[in-house]
């Protein structure tokens, strides 16, 4: 018996006059166009397998007389059309599908598998997360998520488990995912490491329009994904559309210019160039005694093209950059020193991948990437070199079979990596303090290094996935890592059941094994260390409701295992263990002119740094995390307002009781409590945004005010002491921060 | 690198401003100098140690230290036992041991025969209403006979002050505050460290031998002004004055 949304489906092939009534797209909203008038639509989507939800790579998306594309990595596709236009998507071992298209942006086509036609087709309005408590955002909602600025990596923040770091250090070169240390985690451009994620004072690096979407595993993810053993965030770049389109934007920290289009007659290209200007105001904001050498500013770019090589086979090439400079000298108040400061970071990636879709369900995808990187940073007397290099390669092939052993719809999949990174590094630098160490006062004798470092990281994986019964799914895999310099092979077993508990509810459960190597800061220069090991179990409910409507609850448990501590200030060791348990919440509406989120994350970290050390709450562990945002686009689509009110638990915090004074030093050491033993403020803000667009021939302005913060509560990122540590006081953020911003676009 | 980048973003955000207090401000009870004399002891031979306080109104004083340790300032028994500790009427002394006590001491720290071995002291000094007495440590160094540095004798915009007696300043102006003593450093590796403190105003090269003051419009009528000298090696001097604000 057919569903109701599939009947829903059949009516409307049938109105469209289509002989096979069982090929399918979804698509949801109302269609039409209020105005009667030819709407210029960017248009952004994906398109998935509708029998197992993985993404169709290689498809093609045409509009009927208009534009051509091709589905990428991830099976997302971009291209500008109009209201109303037909939507046709094809791809080999599938059937068409077609779709009127409405107003909305973001489309989800569910490809119904050649052999398997004549089941029921299931609809989606959006495609399945890969993983329990995975989610996904496009390129629109993270451009538009109030208080964010339109800035990738800000909207992270509004994903449950996601912990907004305190301090200005921030959460340095990652983010914080269940109560976990950024190390533990990996944020990835097309599938491989962005070696430098935000430029000064917390910029992201991609910029949001050149970015097709973002998929956000905050556990239990497939063996493809390595290396990290907490979470995954894998941003897909943007291709190219297959006719001319531009944008430009500007906002008070940046400009940023975007031009895509066809490349002969198989091929796109798009390009994206980015550079601030805070350089230009920032030297009259300083106070006098403060000398900029070299303002901050920062360039970055991007430039993906796309062939289609022949309808089975296709291949993009993405080269990414940035550089960043700052230098300062300050006076210091109290002595005739000055204090310099300089950095100097740089690098370019580049990405050549392949996908290719056999006949008999057989299909590869591989990439190639090359890396260069420079950092460079002094302060005082310390400085830091590092000159790295990396040529890192993946491949995945995988084979569909209707039947196999005796189990139906199999999947059978195999891949391997190499990251192979050489390291010059010359260092003379102060070690500063672990994670949940506290400050002692003391100067700690400064190290240096200078050494060539080689990283030859390798990896191989397995899957199989298949239906064991109409309503479940199993996939388990296997994979194992191979960290070379440190002589460690560790085995990652990793399984997920799905239980398609009706048409619109699935439980999911995921259990494995996650490491990440030991090659974060200085403890790469340690060659005896094993990788941090953890062991996640979740288990998950999701539940769509309506059309653009679903409901996730998900709930984990994370051992952590080898973790490197070194409590008695020596040399790094495997000794500390640690353990997360939580649950989220996560629930979203997505409709044609409404955007509703709910995220909420209750969870407890905590740590041992050694065997016999009293367990403590990690440095990062959040109890409270709540993401209430939604936005609205009026009827006739000149205005976009939305909000977003969020509510966080403060971080763990080691209070200092008291202090001791070297009289001869004259100095104070600071007697601490226990470590993390109370709390920084909790946090709630509500942050606005408002998007005003001029549509004209051809071309559209847009303007938008993002106000950070409106009832202006500043959140306490830290606390700060006197010199003696008899008084303290609250560091708080800039209680209001608004962006304003604009935009063209052909 | 973190708190580099943190003292970076704080200067570019203007966040030096604060309402915590500052070291040269004499604010609320504290020890600004422990003090042995001599701060370098051969075998057998004894130190005096004595404090350098202020109470909460700003006020200077020596003082007596409440208890003297070496007992939890050293994790090595056979170091902390080379100075032996005792109330007198004079004050707390600190006695060196013999030859056979500093060899062991020397043994127990990892030092040759013929290096100075450095003991530290903890002192307490206890302030009438605080519930925890005031903490803190100083070396005496064995093994190398030592002296303090000579007492400061401050000068006032040039004009020289004995110690305790009073300066008169005007507001709203910089006031120069410097030393009558040449005060040459022991050697180009370990400069004399120089130390202001005001209970009025705001100072700024306050640890240079040239501190600089300017009192505003919202500042007390009067305050005191300490100075204070220490030697890479463990001596230190003091002396402090008064100032009348016009």
């Amino acid at each position: 018996m057919k569903s109701p949304s599939t009947l829903i489906a059949g009516g409307l092939t049938a109105f469209l006059g289509l002989a096979a009534p069982s090929a399918l797209l979804a698509q949801p909203g109302p269609a039409g166009n209020p105005t009667g008038t030819q709407e210029a639509l960017q248009l952004g989507g994906v398109v998935y397998d509708a029998s197992s939800g993985l993404p169709v790579v290689g498809a093609t998306v045409e509009i009927d007389g208009g534009p051509t594309t091709t589905t990428d990595l991830d099976g997302r596709f971009t291209l500008v059309t109009t209201v109303g236009a037909t939507l046709r998507v094809n791809a080999p071992e599938y059937q068409p599908a077609l779709l009127v298209l409405a107003d909305e942006p973001e489309v989800a086509v569910a490809l119904m598998p050649l052999a398997t036609e004549g089941e029921v087709i299931e609809i989606r309005d959006i495609p399945p997360p890969p993983v329990a408590g995975a989610t996904s955002l496009s390129r629109e909602e993270l451009a538009t998520l109030p208080g964010t600025g339109g800035d990738l990596l800000a909207s992270l923040d509004a994903l449950p488990g996601v912990t907004a770091p305190s301090g200005f250090g921030g959460g340095g070169q990652g983010v914080i995912i269940r109560g976990s240390a950024p190390e533990d985690s990996r944020i990835l451009l097309d599938g491989f490491d962005i070696p430098q994620l935000y430029h000064f004072l917390n910029r992201s690096i991609i910029p949001t329009e050149a970015v097709a979407g973002l998929d956000y595993l905050p556990g239990g993810f497939d063996v493809r994904f390595g290396r990290a053993s907490s979470g995954i965030v894998s941003v897909t770049s943007r291709g190219g559309g297959e006719q001319l389109d531009g944008a430009a934007e500007v906002s008070v920290i940046d400009a940023n210019v975007l031009g895509s289009g066809p490349v002969g007659d198989n091929g796109r290209v798009l390009a994206s160039v980015r550079r601030s200007y805070v350089d230009t105001y920032l030297p009259s904001l300083l106070p006098d005694d403060v000398g900029l050498v070299t303002a901050p500013r920062y360039y970055d770019g991007l430039v993906r093209t796309d062939w289609d090589l022949t309808p089975r086979w296709r291949g993009a090439l993405t080269v990414v950059g940035s550089s960043d400079v700052t230098e300062l000298v300050a006076s210091e108040e109290q002595t005739d020193d000055q204090l310099r400061f300089r950095a100097d970071t740089k690098f370019v990636r580049a990405i050549a991948a392949t996908y290719w879709r056999g006949k008999d369900g057989l299909s590869f995808e591989g990439a190639v990437s090359g890396l260069a990187q420079g950092v460079e940073f002094s302060f005082d007397d310390q400085f830091l070199d590092i000159s790295q290099t990396s040529l890192a390669a993946r491949a995945e092939l995988s084979r569909r079979h209707d039947q196999l052993l005796g189990l139906t719809d199999v999947i059978v999949r195999g891949g391997a990596e190499v990251d192979l990174r050489r390291a010059g590094i010359d260092l003379r630098l102060e070690r500063g303090p672990d994670e949940g160490t506290p400050d002692d006062g003391r100067e700690e004798p400064l190290i240096s290094f200078q050494e060539t470092v080689w990283l030859p990281d390798v990896a191989g994986w397995t899957a199989i996935e298949a239906s064991l019964s109409p309503a479940i799914r199993l996939t388990t895999g296997l994979r194992v890592d191979g960290y070379l310099r440190n002589a460690s092979v560790p085995v990652q077993p990793r399984a997920e059941l799905s239980l398609k508990a009706d048409e619109r509810t699935k439980v999911r459960i995921a259990a494995g094994r996650y490491t990440r190597p030991p090659e974060y800061q200085d403890e790469l220069l340690l060659a005896d260390l094993d990788p941090e090991s953890s062991t996640q179990v979740i288990v998950g409910a999701e539940r769509r409701i309506g059309q653009g409507g679903r409901v996730q609850l998900t709930a984990y448990g994370t051992e952590r295992t080898d973790l490197l501590t070194r409590p008695d200030g020596g040399d790094y060791r495997n000794q500390g263990r640690g353990r997360t348990i939580g649950a989220e919440l996560l629930a979203s509406y997505r409709s044609d002119r409404v955007f509703g989120w709910l995220s909420y994350s209750l969870s407890r970290s905590t740590r041992r740094d050694t065997p016999d050390a009293e367990a403590r709450f990690f440095s990062f562990d959040q109890t409270h995390d709540l993401v209430a945002a939604a936005s609205y686009k009026t009827r006739n689509r000149k205005w976009q307002f939305g909000g977003k009110f969020t509510f966080v638990s403060g971080q763990p915090w080691t209070p200092v009781l008291g202090a001791i004074f070297d009289s001869d030093a004259d100095t104070y050491y600071p007697v601490s409590g226990d470590v993390n033993s109370e709390r920084l403020p909790s946090h709630h803000q509500l942050d606005l945004r408002v998007d005003h667009f001029w549509r004209f021939d051809g071309w559209t302005l847009s303007a938008f005010l993002d106000v950070s913060n409106v009832y202006l509560n500043p959140k306490v990122e830290q606390y700060q002491y006197n010199f003696d540590y008899s008084q303290r006081e609250q560091i708080e953020n800039l209680p209001i921060v608004p962006t304003i911003g604009l935009r063209g676009e052909l | 690198m973190r708190a580099a980048l943190a003292l970076v973003a704080a200067l570019l955000v203007g966040a030096g401003c604060t309402d915590l207090s500052q070291r040269w401000e004499l604010d609320h009870a504290r020890i600004l100098a422990v003090r042995a004399t001599p701060p370098g002891l051969g075998a057998d031979e004894v130190a005096l140690i004595d404090l350098l306080v202020i109470d909460d109104a700003g006020t200077p004083s020596v003082a007596t230290p409440g208890l003297a340790s070496t007992a939890e300032a050293n994790p090595e028994p056979a170091v902390a036992a080379a100075l032996t500790l005792s109330p007198t009427s004079a004050g707390w002394q600190a006695t060196a041991g013999d030859a056979d006590d500093l060899a062991a001491a020397r043994a127990a720290a990892g030092l040759a025969d013929d290096e100075p071995l450095d003991v530290l002291v903890g002192v307490t000094h206890s302030v009438p209403g605080a519930a925890d007495p005031l903490l803190a440590i100083k070396a005496v160094r064995l093994g190398e006979a030592d002296v303090n540095p000579a007492t400061p004798t401050i000068r006032v915009d040039g004009l020289t002050v004995a110690e305790g007696d009073v300066a008169t300043v005007e507001r709203g102006r910089e006031i120069e505050l410097t030393f009558v003593e040449e005060f040459a450093d022991p050697s180009e590796d370990e400069p004399l460290e120089f130390d202001w403190l005001t209970g009025t105003g705001s100072l700024t090269k306050s640890q240079t031998r040239r501190g600089l003051l300017e009192i505003g419009a919202e500042d007390p009528d009067a305050g005191y002004v300490v100075a204070i000298v220490r030697t890479a090696t463990g001596g230190v001097s003091w002396s402090w004055i008064q100032l009348a604000v016009e």
